[in-house]
Protein backbone atom coordinates (compact mmCIF):
# COMPACT_ATOMS: atom_id res chain seq x y z
CA UNK A 1 0.00 0.00 0.00
CA UNK A 2 1.02 3.47 -0.92
CA UNK A 3 2.29 5.46 2.02
CA UNK A 4 0.12 8.39 0.42
CA UNK A 5 -3.04 5.99 1.16
CA UNK A 6 -1.82 5.15 4.27
CA UNK A 7 -1.05 8.50 5.19
CA UNK A 8 -4.83 9.60 4.05
CA UNK A 9 -6.13 7.14 6.25
CA UNK A 10 -4.49 8.31 8.90
CA UNK A 11 -6.04 11.54 8.09
CA UNK A 12 -9.68 10.08 8.51
CA UNK A 13 -8.92 8.09 11.72
CA UNK A 14 -7.63 11.16 13.49
CA UNK A 15 -10.46 13.00 11.81
CA UNK A 16 -12.71 10.70 13.70
CA UNK A 17 -11.27 9.99 16.68
CA UNK A 18 -14.10 11.24 18.91
CA UNK A 19 -16.64 9.03 16.90
CA UNK A 20 -14.68 5.89 17.66
CA UNK A 21 -13.88 6.37 21.05
CA UNK A 22 -17.80 7.06 21.60
CA UNK A 23 -18.19 4.33 19.37
CA UNK A 24 -15.99 1.87 21.69
CA UNK A 25 -17.27 3.10 24.55
CA UNK A 26 -21.08 1.39 23.99
CA UNK A 27 -19.78 -1.28 22.12
CA UNK A 28 -17.06 -4.24 22.23
CA UNK A 29 -15.00 -2.72 19.36
CA UNK A 30 -14.71 -2.01 15.88
CA UNK A 31 -12.82 -2.86 12.64
CA UNK A 32 -12.17 -1.38 9.40
CA UNK A 33 -10.89 -2.83 6.50
CA UNK A 34 -10.31 -1.66 2.74
CA UNK A 35 -11.85 -3.34 -0.04
CA UNK A 36 -9.49 -3.75 -2.59
CA UNK A 37 -7.23 -6.15 -0.67
CA UNK A 38 -9.54 -6.76 2.28
CA UNK A 39 -6.56 -5.70 4.42
CA UNK A 40 -6.98 -4.30 8.10
CA UNK A 41 -6.60 -0.64 8.41
CA UNK A 42 -7.57 0.31 11.79
CA UNK A 43 -9.26 -1.70 15.02
CA UNK A 44 -9.86 -1.07 18.09
CA UNK A 45 -9.24 -5.42 19.06
CA UNK A 46 -6.29 -7.00 19.07
CA UNK A 47 -5.03 -8.11 15.82
CA UNK A 48 -6.09 -11.61 15.98
CA UNK A 49 -9.63 -11.15 16.60
CA UNK A 50 -9.70 -8.16 13.90
CA UNK A 51 -7.80 -10.37 11.32
CA UNK A 52 -10.70 -13.17 11.96
CA UNK A 53 -13.66 -10.50 11.29
CA UNK A 54 -11.72 -9.19 7.89
CA UNK A 55 -11.34 -12.53 7.00
CA UNK A 56 -14.66 -14.28 7.84
CA UNK A 57 -16.97 -11.13 7.50
CA UNK A 58 -15.80 -8.92 5.10
CA UNK A 59 -13.17 -11.06 3.15
CA UNK A 60 -16.59 -13.76 2.88
CA UNK A 61 -19.70 -13.53 4.22
CA UNK A 62 -20.07 -9.91 3.22
CA UNK A 63 -19.49 -10.45 -0.43
CA UNK A 64 -21.86 -13.75 -1.14
CA UNK A 65 -24.54 -11.42 0.71
CA UNK A 66 -23.99 -8.49 -1.69
CA UNK A 67 -24.23 -10.92 -4.62
CA UNK A 68 -27.51 -12.27 -2.97
CA UNK A 69 -28.85 -8.67 -3.02
CA UNK A 70 -27.58 -8.57 -6.47
CA UNK A 71 -28.87 -12.01 -7.38
CA UNK A 72 -32.55 -10.81 -6.38
CA UNK A 73 -32.74 -7.45 -8.01
CA UNK A 74 -29.78 -6.51 -10.40
CA UNK A 75 -30.99 -2.62 -9.02
CA UNK A 76 -30.59 -3.28 -5.49
CA UNK A 77 -27.44 -2.93 -3.60
CA UNK A 78 -27.09 -3.91 0.14
CA UNK A 79 -26.63 -0.90 1.75
CA UNK A 80 -26.18 -2.57 5.72
CA UNK A 81 -25.78 -5.88 7.27
CA UNK A 82 -26.51 -7.10 10.59
CA UNK A 83 -25.41 -10.77 12.14
CA UNK A 84 -26.72 -11.30 15.05
CA UNK A 85 -25.80 -14.75 17.26
CA UNK A 86 -26.18 -16.01 20.53
CA UNK A 87 -23.47 -14.06 22.27
CA UNK A 88 -23.00 -10.81 19.83
CA UNK A 89 -24.15 -8.76 17.16
CA UNK A 90 -22.00 -7.58 13.76
CA UNK A 91 -23.13 -4.20 12.39
CA UNK A 92 -21.45 -4.09 9.08
CA UNK A 93 -21.22 -1.20 6.76
CA UNK A 94 -20.05 -1.44 2.99
CA UNK A 95 -18.75 1.54 1.77
CA UNK A 96 -16.91 2.29 -1.19
CA UNK A 97 -13.42 1.68 -0.65
CA UNK A 98 -14.01 0.56 2.85
CA UNK A 99 -15.85 -1.64 5.15
CA UNK A 100 -16.83 -0.94 9.25
CA UNK A 101 -17.61 -3.30 11.33
CA UNK A 102 -18.67 -2.40 15.43
CA UNK A 103 -19.52 -5.41 17.21
CA UNK A 104 -21.98 -5.26 19.69
CA UNK B 1 -45.27 -30.26 8.52
CA UNK B 2 -43.65 -27.58 10.27
CA UNK B 3 -43.78 -27.48 14.45
CA UNK B 4 -46.40 -25.50 15.70
CA UNK B 5 -43.95 -22.71 17.30
CA UNK B 6 -42.31 -22.54 14.01
CA UNK B 7 -46.02 -21.55 12.72
CA UNK B 8 -46.62 -19.59 15.64
CA UNK B 9 -43.62 -16.87 14.73
CA UNK B 10 -44.71 -17.46 11.42
CA UNK B 11 -47.72 -16.07 11.98
CA UNK B 12 -46.83 -13.36 14.17
CA UNK B 13 -44.19 -12.39 12.16
CA UNK B 14 -46.38 -11.65 9.39
CA UNK B 15 -47.97 -8.89 11.37
CA UNK B 16 -45.14 -6.96 11.92
CA UNK B 17 -45.10 -3.18 11.02
CA UNK B 18 -43.74 -2.83 7.17
CA UNK B 19 -43.92 -6.47 6.02
CA UNK B 20 -44.19 -7.39 2.26
CA UNK B 21 -43.09 -10.44 2.29
CA UNK B 22 -42.65 -13.61 4.43
CA UNK B 23 -41.50 -16.96 3.80
CA UNK B 24 -41.05 -20.53 6.10
CA UNK B 25 -38.60 -22.73 5.07
CA UNK B 26 -37.96 -26.33 5.77
CA UNK B 27 -34.62 -28.06 6.67
CA UNK B 28 -34.26 -28.81 2.83
CA UNK B 29 -34.48 -25.76 1.53
CA UNK B 30 -38.56 -26.32 0.56
CA UNK B 31 -40.77 -23.04 1.07
CA UNK B 32 -44.06 -24.40 3.28
CA UNK B 33 -45.39 -21.07 3.73
CA UNK B 34 -45.78 -18.23 2.60
CA UNK B 35 -47.54 -14.76 1.63
CA UNK B 36 -45.46 -14.32 -1.60
CA UNK B 37 -46.16 -16.04 -5.04
CA UNK B 38 -44.64 -20.01 -5.27
CA UNK B 39 -41.94 -18.79 -7.71
CA UNK B 40 -40.99 -15.70 -5.74
CA UNK B 41 -40.27 -17.58 -2.45
CA UNK B 42 -38.64 -20.30 -4.39
CA UNK B 43 -36.23 -17.90 -5.46
CA UNK B 44 -35.69 -16.25 -2.32
CA UNK B 45 -35.08 -19.79 -0.66
CA UNK B 46 -32.46 -21.00 -3.14
CA UNK B 47 -30.74 -17.60 -2.79
CA UNK B 48 -30.81 -17.39 0.93
CA UNK B 49 -29.91 -21.18 1.60
CA UNK B 50 -26.54 -20.62 0.58
CA UNK B 51 -26.10 -17.31 3.01
CA UNK B 52 -27.58 -19.23 5.98
CA UNK B 53 -24.77 -21.95 5.44
CA UNK B 54 -21.83 -19.65 5.38
CA UNK B 55 -23.33 -17.62 7.93
CA UNK B 56 -24.02 -20.50 10.33
CA UNK B 57 -20.40 -21.69 9.81
CA UNK B 58 -18.90 -18.22 9.49
CA UNK B 59 -20.32 -17.87 13.39
CA UNK B 60 -18.28 -20.80 14.24
CA UNK B 61 -15.52 -19.56 13.17
CA UNK B 62 -15.48 -16.49 15.06
CA UNK B 63 -16.07 -17.61 18.37
CA UNK B 64 -16.46 -21.51 18.79
CA UNK B 65 -19.45 -22.18 20.58
CA UNK B 66 -21.21 -19.24 19.53
CA UNK B 67 -24.68 -19.69 17.15
CA UNK B 68 -26.81 -17.77 14.34
CA UNK B 69 -29.54 -16.39 15.02
CA UNK B 70 -30.09 -13.97 12.70
CA UNK B 71 -28.78 -11.73 9.71
CA UNK B 72 -30.81 -8.74 8.43
CA UNK B 73 -29.32 -6.91 4.84
CA UNK B 74 -30.37 -3.62 4.60
CA UNK B 75 -30.91 -2.83 0.81
CA UNK B 76 -32.13 0.63 -1.02
CA UNK B 77 -35.38 -0.62 -1.08
CA UNK B 78 -36.11 -3.41 1.35
CA UNK B 79 -34.65 -4.67 4.78
CA UNK B 80 -34.84 -8.46 4.94
CA UNK B 81 -33.90 -10.51 7.68
CA UNK B 82 -33.34 -14.51 7.27
CA UNK B 83 -34.06 -16.20 11.36
CA UNK B 84 -32.98 -19.67 11.92
CA UNK B 85 -34.15 -21.66 14.49
CA UNK B 86 -33.38 -25.10 14.36
CA UNK B 87 -34.07 -26.44 10.86
CA UNK B 88 -36.24 -23.97 9.79
CA UNK B 89 -35.65 -20.58 8.17
CA UNK B 90 -38.15 -17.64 8.06
CA UNK B 91 -37.09 -14.98 5.35
CA UNK B 92 -39.39 -11.54 6.37
CA UNK B 93 -38.91 -8.75 4.15
CA UNK B 94 -39.87 -5.60 5.35
CA UNK B 95 -40.00 -1.47 3.67
CA UNK B 96 -37.03 0.34 5.17
CA UNK B 97 -39.89 3.26 5.36
CA UNK B 98 -42.26 1.91 7.23
CA UNK B 99 -39.57 0.06 9.14
CA UNK B 100 -37.69 3.40 10.01
CA UNK B 101 -41.25 5.21 10.59
CA UNK B 102 -41.61 2.57 13.31
CA UNK B 103 -38.39 2.64 14.53
CA UNK B 104 -38.69 6.63 15.06
CA UNK B 105 -42.01 6.72 16.53
CA UNK B 106 -40.83 3.89 19.29
CA UNK B 107 -37.69 5.42 19.59
CA UNK B 108 -40.24 9.28 20.39
CA UNK B 109 -42.15 7.55 23.22
CA UNK B 110 -39.43 5.88 24.94
CA UNK B 111 -38.22 9.47 25.16
CA UNK B 112 -41.42 11.35 26.05
CA UNK B 113 -42.06 8.11 28.81
CA UNK B 114 -38.52 9.28 30.23
CA UNK B 115 -39.75 12.73 30.88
Amino acid sequence: MSKIYLKAMEDVVQRNTDNTNRITEQAQGFVVSENAGDSLLHTSFDLTTAQSIVKHLHASFLKLAQSCVRDLDTDDKLCFLRVKTRKHEFLVSPEEAFTVTVVL
Amino acid sequence: MASNTVQMTFDRLVQLPGVTGAILIDGNGVPVRTNLPANVARIYADRMRPLVILARSMVQDLENGDELSYVRLRTRRQETMVATENEHTIILIQDNRVLDESWRSSVASRRASAL
